[in-house]
């Protein structure tokens, strides 16, 4: 009995062993055998709704932004008044300087304190752990990526800026910050921007490092193998093999890191101060990109500030869209080039 | 000289691995110190009320209990039982108890109600979308068109979760003139569609060629190969993929501000502004009074236990399905 | 070798593990802690209301009060005892009036003009809210959020089929919300813009509902007692002008108490808020500097200080921050136990926010006859013993385009049941009831309600 299969991408002829009932739907004739056409349009066309709802985002954003940005702009970023109401001596003008400089202020402070930390336990997580310890760290650090921001900024409020303004920002603050103005005091709620950058920190610790884990991972054992022949200590291994391997993957993982910093709002929102003024100090109240949308766009006072707010959230998509193709692309590439690393 | 050049190396050895453990260490510190102070916390929170109770106005007056239960409504002076600082029968304020310093009041039951239906309906929205989404990904994974979807998901998987929240905002609640649960679980949705893709996808990329091979060979359809064999030994995974989908919806503050609004009493009309745990949790943390504060934490902690449980549930599901497909 | 390492490793590991649980265990101490904090700053209070008040503010309560007396007593209580059921009423009257007295003794002082709106207001006894099923929602003011959400609560007894939410989002968003339809009805203190209503919101009707006071909530460690502030200082605190608090312009006014050298922390609101609006108003009325910088509006840009959302948040911010001074609505400064401030006012004298002071800044208002014009400034009252801040909060309603009677008829049973019964509700939660020419105005404005052409109440003014 001659039978013909469709797959995806060739017609399969072949032969099948002699049966005394063969199966309905291998006879040619069921319904069943036209299945699959409408299948493969069902799936893409389900899968298009992914394409199409990106598509649709990005067009939303740009539409409803229109308004503001005809009216200033690239000032909407790098503007630095924000009145959204007239007033005798301040003319109703959306620039969001302060809100732009917050976000990447607060990013750059996280992925200062993150990065390194990260990796470090993404190596050891890969390379060095006992294995009795590789499975429960790894779940601690996957669960870790797991917990929503708004308890982030729980801990935040509640224990940790009462614990960062004694500590650390009150004592800097008079001693370094006397004569750099990064540090200058005075320390009033302790909300500003190095605490977000310290929380959004431990935000995107575990999301880097289990994926320079992951990466890590894909480098294949012949490599370590080849090193430590030749009397390389587990160290040099690393260094020397291991990394150089796989460091487009672990810059793409912390652009990864570096987009969820950018993107996130609760953790930001509570710890930030929202603060449309651009001071010197880092201890200072500022705000971000995020939680300047989260706080002002249910309430805005007018379509042309609505508008304004969409186009901030239209460039932190904008942003985050690049940083993920750049990501992307990165751990791609060492995917594509590391086959048969250890699982 | 070879002997200092290998000393060298091995301390330079020792000292590397020491500081990637020390970092290991450190960064576990304040990040097990957060699960900490939730549930210990957030523990202190819990009381029957807090979970059978919706929001009650703060109020000096105590907590009403079984042998003390809330006097009966009063026409003639039903503001009795509350005021910022209460007032003894003989008339007298009593200015060490006021509001401020008073037990928490209510409880969360709207918020953990609201919470589950607005994921729940949320996935609903997801799932059709991220399974097939992920079927197409790995079935058909070599046509140029998977690239573009895949691409798009990691868009979406990247997106900062307020990018939802705006979407909705002017595309469904300016439209529909309503914040509604339903605005809400579309936001949501749009969080979840990426999980639930990638994880149909790679679960479906662990099934076995040779399954596939199995089931073509005895000539069946590839539709019908990929529902009734591979999507079957994957399901264990594509369900760990679904739960963890729904963890972060439940857990997710941002989208919600712009969609759902939030309501002080429980509400089963998904057509309106629904409460939300995570939305309870932002709002309490940022009120004065340490009753709601109290409350803040008790509301985390149940989020905090939705998240663990459902990666441990995920844990031990992997576990199930490691043992069938690797 | 190797080992060894494996074990430094692991020392090290399970040290760092090991210290986080204890921490994670030590937590549970702030727990504790944090309410043993609380009578502290509770005790705090006591110290403010009796014998601070009457040395430093005499000019406050005599004066004016029994003429705020005159013109509502005489005409009102009587007629409202004799509708009423003879046996219950005068019974409800006096408890009433009694439990008013105590609260108000609670805020501070009683004067005479408080009770008599509250008396008349309690009563109502041919009326009664029908029994409808409904789902309303509302957004809008902080300002007076605690008060609705008592109000929600034990309507909640009265009518149990209504079901109401409001959510504190700042009057920016009550009243965008209520323009774009979102809500079935608003929360507001300040009006929507005369443009707004004339292209959008045609039928929107403003109701006043209670009266409160936007005061200055101060957190200075140690200081306990009520400070006083002028119009100069408040505004130049805001302006970034005062940066210390034992700058001289404010010790001039504190003779007496020991100002420390502290940074002043400015809180405002960060979200668009009636609050903002009605502080900025009267700091637009008392200070030409703040006028030509700032201006007022519900979002201004504060040229200092810190933001947070909701008066709540502003409350939060300034408990939490020593040396913050924050604007908000007297309850949210009562709950946490904080003294009432005193401001100058246009006639020269201190004053504190409490209830018969916020009461008589509604004093000789001339209050419009067309129900869509019930909102008005009244903040930096010209009367002797008036809080300057002080302002009504609006109910934002439609007048004719509501869909569903039923909803219609619900809402205006709450809203009606809120200016009689609920008025009683206020003294306790640190609000002043409505005037009651106000009061009765909102109450024939809330008559006007219609659906298809069919009034959706029928109550008595009174």
């Amino acid at each position: 009995m001659r039978i013909s299969i469709r797959t995806a991408d060739s017609d399969v002829e072949g032969h099948m062993a002699q049966r005394t009932t063969p199966p309905e739907w291998s006879t040619g004739k069921s319904p069943l055998r036209h299945g699959d056409v409408p299948f493969r349009a069902g799936t893409i066309m389900l899968a298009s709704a992914v394409v199409l709802l990106v598509f649709a985002i990005a067009w939303m954003l740009y539409t409803s932004s229109q308004e503001a940005r005809t009216a200033f702009g690239w000032d909407l970023l790098f503007g630095s008044a924000w009145n959204p109401v007239q007033t005798e001596l301040n003319p109703i003008s959306f620039g969001g300087w302060p809100a732009v400089r917050g976000t990447l202020l607060s990013a750059c402070i996280a992925l200062i304190i993150a990065a390194p930390l990260a990796i470090g336990i993404g190596i050891y997580l890969a390379e060095l752990c006992p294995i009795s310890l590789r499975t429960p760290l790894s779940f601690l650090v996957e669960l870790l990526a797991a917990v929503p921001s708004v308890i982030y900024g729980v801990w935040g409020v509640f224990v940790f800026i009462p614990f960062f303004n004694t500590a650390f920002a009150t004592p800097v603050s008079e001693s370094i910050g006397t004569f750099l103005p990064w540090f200058a005091g005075p320390i009033a709620t302790g909300r500003g921007l190095l605490v977000t950058g310290v929380i959004l920190a431990l935000m995107i610790l575990p999301t880097i490092a289990s994926l320079t884990r992951d990466v890590l991972r894909l480098v294949p054992n012949t490599q370590r193998e080849a090193m430590l022949a030749i009397g390389a200590t587990r160290w040099e291994t690393i260094w020397l093999a291991v990394i150089p391997y796989s460091r487009a993957g672990i810059i793409g993982a912390i652009m990864l890191g570096l987009g969820r910093a950018l993107g996130e709002t609760m953790a930001a929102t509570m710890l930030v101060g929202n603060t449309q003024r651009i001071s010197g100090s880092l201890f200072a109240p500022a705000t971000t990109a995020a939680s300047l949308v989260a706080n002002e766009l249910t309430n805005s006072v007018s379509s042309l500030h609505e508008s304004a707010l969409i186009a901030v959230a239209f460039a932190l998509f904008g942003i985050t869209l690049f940083l993920n193709f750049g990501a992307r692309l990165l751990i791609w590439y060492v995917e594509r080039n590391t086959r048969g690393g250890r699982s | 000289m070879r002997t200092f050049n290998y000393r060298r190396r091995k301390l330079t050895d020792q000292v590397m691995r020491g500081l990637s453990a020390l970092a290991t260490g450190c960064a576990i510190i304040p990040l097990i110190a957060i699960i900490g102070y939730v549930l210990t916390i957030g523990a202190g929170a819990m009381s029957w009320s807090f979970f059978s109770d919706v929001y009650q106005p703060p109020s000096s007056a105590p907590e009403p209990t079984a042998d003390k239960p809330a006097p009966a409504y009063d026409p003639n002076d039903p503001f009795a039982d509350i005021s910022v600082a209460p007032i003894d029968a003989a008339g007298n304020v009593d200015p060490t108890v006021s509001v401020y310093n008073a037990a928490p009041r209510g409880g969360v039951l709207h918020g953990i109600l609201g919470t589950l239906t607005i994921a729940g309906i949320g996935l609903l929205f997801a799932l059709p979308i991220g399974i097939f989404a992920g079927i197409y990904l790995s079935e058909f994974r070599n046509e140029r068109y998977a690239t573009i979807v895949r691409f798009c998901c990691d868009v979406l998987s990247g997106s900062p979760s307020i990018v939802a929240g705006v979407t909705i905002y002017v595309l469904v609640v300016l439209q529909a003139k309503q914040f509604s649960a339903v605005a809400g679980s579309m936001a949501l949705a749009i969080l979840m569609i990426p999980i639930v893709t990638r994880t149909t996808e790679e679960m479906l990329k662990l099934v076995p060629e040779t399954m596939r091979e199995a089931a073509r060979g005895l000539g069946a359809p590839v539709w019908y190969s990929t529902l009734t064999v591979v999507l079957p030994a994957a399901l264990p995974g594509i369900v760990t993929g679904v739960m963890l989908a729904f963890a972060r919806g439940a857990g997710e503050t941002a989208p919600l501000i712009l969609t759902v609004l939030g309501s002080n009493v429980i509400s089963m009309d998904i057509f309106k502004p629904m409460a939300a745990l995570p939305l309870l949790t932002y709002r309490y943390t940022e009120s004065p009074y340490p009753g709601e504060n109290t409350q803040a934490w008790g509301a985390a902690f149940v989020l905090m236990m939705l998240v663990l449980l459902m990666n441990i549930l995920v844990r031990v599901a992997t576990r199930k399905a490691g043992g069938n497909s690797r | 070798m190797s080992i060894v390492t494996r074990k430094i490793q692991a020392t090290m590991l399970s040290l760092a593990i090991a210290s986080a649980l204890l921490l994670s265990a030590c937590s549970s101490a702030p727990a504790a802690v944090e309410p043993t904090k609380a009578p502290e700053v509770a005790a705090e209070a006591t110290a403010v209301p009796e014998p601070t008040a009457a040395p430093e503010a005499p000019t406050a309560e005599p004066t004016k009060a029994p003429e705020a007396t005159a013109t509502t007593e005489p005409t009102k209580a009587p007629e409202a005892t004799a509708t009423t059921e003879p046996t219950k009423a005068p019974e409800a009257t006096a408890t009433m009036a009694a439990t008013v007295a105590v609260a108000t003794k609670a805020a501070t002082k009683v004067s005479a003009a408080a009770p008599t709106a509250t008396e008349a207001a309690a009563v109502v006894a041919d009326w009664a809210p029908r029994q409808l099923t409904a789902t309303l929602s509302g957004s809008g003011a902080s300002f007076p959020n605690p008060l609705y959400q008592v109000w929600i609560s034990v309507y909640k007894n009265v009518v149990p089929g209504v079901q109401l939410s409001y959510s504190s989002v700042g009057s920016g968003q009550g009243k965008k919300d209520f323009i774009a339809y979102l809500t079935d009805f608003g929360g507001t203190d300040s009006a929507i813009s005369s443009g707004d209503v004339a292209t959008q919101a045609p039928d929107a009707m403003h109701l006043p509902m209670v009266m409160g006071g936007v005061m200055p909530m101060v957190n200075i460690s140690g200081i306990k007692t009520s400070l006083k502030f002028t119009p100069e200082t408040i505004a130049g605190i805001y302006l970034g002008a005062i940066t210390k608090w034992n700058d001289p312009r404010i010790i001039k006014d504190n003779e007496g108490v020991a100002l420390p050298d502290l940074t002043i922390t400015p809180v405002y609101r960060s979200d668009s808020s009636g609050t903002t609006s009605i502080f900025t108003d009267y700091l637009t009325k008392v200070s030409e500097d703040w006028k030509s910088k700032v201006g007022s509006g519900s979002a201004v840009s504060f040229p200092a200080g810190i933001g947070a959302s909701g008066n709540a948040g502003v409350a939060a911010t300034v408990l939490n921050t020593n040396g913050a001074v924050g604007y908000v609505e007297v309850g949210y400064a009562l709950a946490a136990g904080f003294p009432l401030p005193y401001v100058k006012n246009a006639a020269g004298n201190f004053v504190k926010p409490e209830t018969a002071n916020v009461s008589a800044a509604a004093n000789g208002l001339n209050i419009s006859s067309d129900p869509k014009k019930l909102a008005m400034s009244i903040t930096n009252s010209a009367t002797a013993d008036a809080y300057p801040i002080a302002a009504f909060t609006y109910v934002l309603v439609r007048q004719t385009t509501y869909k569903d009677a039923i909803k219609a008829q619900a809402l205006s049973d709450y809203l009606y049941w809120g200016l009689t019964t609920g008025q009683g509700a206020t003294v306790r939660l640190g609000y002043a009831p409505l005037p009651e020419p106000m009061r009765k105005a909102s109450m024939t404005a809330l008559k006007t309600m219609v659906v298809d052409g069919k009034s959706v109440i029928d109550a008595p003014v009174k």
